[in-house]
């Protein structure tokens, strides 16, 4: 075990040495990385939500026979739903980097 | 291939959708199904092999003090599972191992996609789709599994006024249900699209020739690296995804 110890140490003057304890840097590229996952996630999740609700109402008439009331009804409930994962996703997001 | 004058005159093609073409390379016909094994099927095989390969003898001979690939290899671990600690929330460590399987299996695929003259496996809309409803299946399983018939108040919001509450639910399920859907179409519109954009920036190297071939060719070199960028990212994105459905499914807020 008294290798182990000593190789911590060891460690931990390179790493002074090196400047890589200098965590700020990293951490920033790290959070601008999640960030542009976040975009990512963000951006389809609306259109989705309304072409499904749009798909899904446009099956119902069909079924139904009630062209084109379903796929009136549906279209804003779909419209409400992306908004409300974009909001969800934002929310996750705060907590994650209020964590951090 | 069909070639016109056009292409003839120039001397080569600009055909950016070629690169997603399914090639048989095996033909089996089993009754009415065919499940010929294909270039698709092919390079998922090689992923799974890479994988393996990679796996193994990164931890073949596992040293206290780690060598080059077992340290990629622990990176890699350590970073799934924070993922999974973090987004996924208690009791989420028995689905662990298939979290990671998932990341590396996606990510291999997207980087071998990046190799020239490779196949991505993740530009087929057949293939991400068929994870993400594996996943969404999956977690709604394991809802009910957990929780019960109780699962089912997941999709009732708290605190609404009850004339309120059946729009609720029908949005709360419709969102429910744009998950497999936005999580296969991101994964693989970002893919298709990136690699296009590629092929079509490749074209114009070839159509503008010694002279003005130069823009194009600059602007895909710094058009790779993003898209090297890209393919980690969505990875990420997928899996962190899949965390968060689990989450859903374990703890129902």
């Amino acid at each position: 075990m008294n290798e182990l110890r000593d190789f911590s140490r060891k460690l931990e003057e390179a790493r002074t040495r090196q400047g890589d304890d200098e965590r700020p840097s990293n951490r920033t590229r790290s959070q601008h990385n999640a960030a542009t996952g976040i975009a990512m996630r963000v951006g389809v999740e609306m259109l989705v939500a309304v072409c499904v609700a749009g798909f899904f109402g446009w099956a119902m008439d069909e079924w139904l026979g009630t062209q084109p009331w379903m796929l009136l009804a549906f279209i804003p409930l779909g419209i409400v739903a992306g908004i409300m994962n974009v909001v969800r996703a934002g929310k996750t997001i705060n907590t994650q980097q209020d964590d951090s | 291939m069909f070639i016109t004058p056009a292409h003839a005159a120039s001397g080569f093609e600009i055909d950016p959708m070629r690169q997603f073409e399914i090639q048989t390379l095996v033909p089996i016909q089993i009754g009415s199904v065919d499940i010929s094994f294909t270039n698709s099927a092919a390079w998922m095989v090689v992923i799974t092999l890479a994988t393996y390969i990679f796996l193994a003898s990164a931890m073949r001979r596992s040293a206290l003090v780690p060598g080059r690939l077992q340290s990629l290899a622990e990176l890699s671990y350590e970073f799934v599972l924070g993922m999974v600690q973090q987004n996924a929330g208690k009791g989420s460590l028995p689905y662990f191992p298939f979290i990671y399987t998932l990341f590396l299996f996606i990510l291999c695929a997207n980087m071998f996609g990046m190799l020239p003259y490779a196949f991505t496996v993740t530009s087929h809309i057949a293939v991400t789709f068929a994870f993400a409803v594996f996943i969404f299946v999956g977690a709604t399983i394991i809802g009910f599994v957990k929780h019960g018939v109780s699962f089912c108040q997941f999709f009732v919001p708290k605190g609404v006024p009850i004339f309120l509450l059946p729009l609720l639910v029908v949005i709360e399920i419709i969102s429910y249900l744009t998950r497999p859907i936005s999580l296969s179409v991101r994964l693989f519109a970002n893919m298709m699209a990136g690699h296009a954009m590629l092929k079509v920036f490749a074209g114009f190297v070839g159509a503008l020739g010694l002279i003005g071939g130069w823009l194009p060719l600059g602007f895909m070199v710094a058009f790779t690296g993003l898209e090297i960028l890209i393919a980690f990212l969505q990875a990420y994105v997928f899996t962190i995804l899949t965390c968060i459905y689990l989450h859903d499914a374990l703890h129902m807020h």
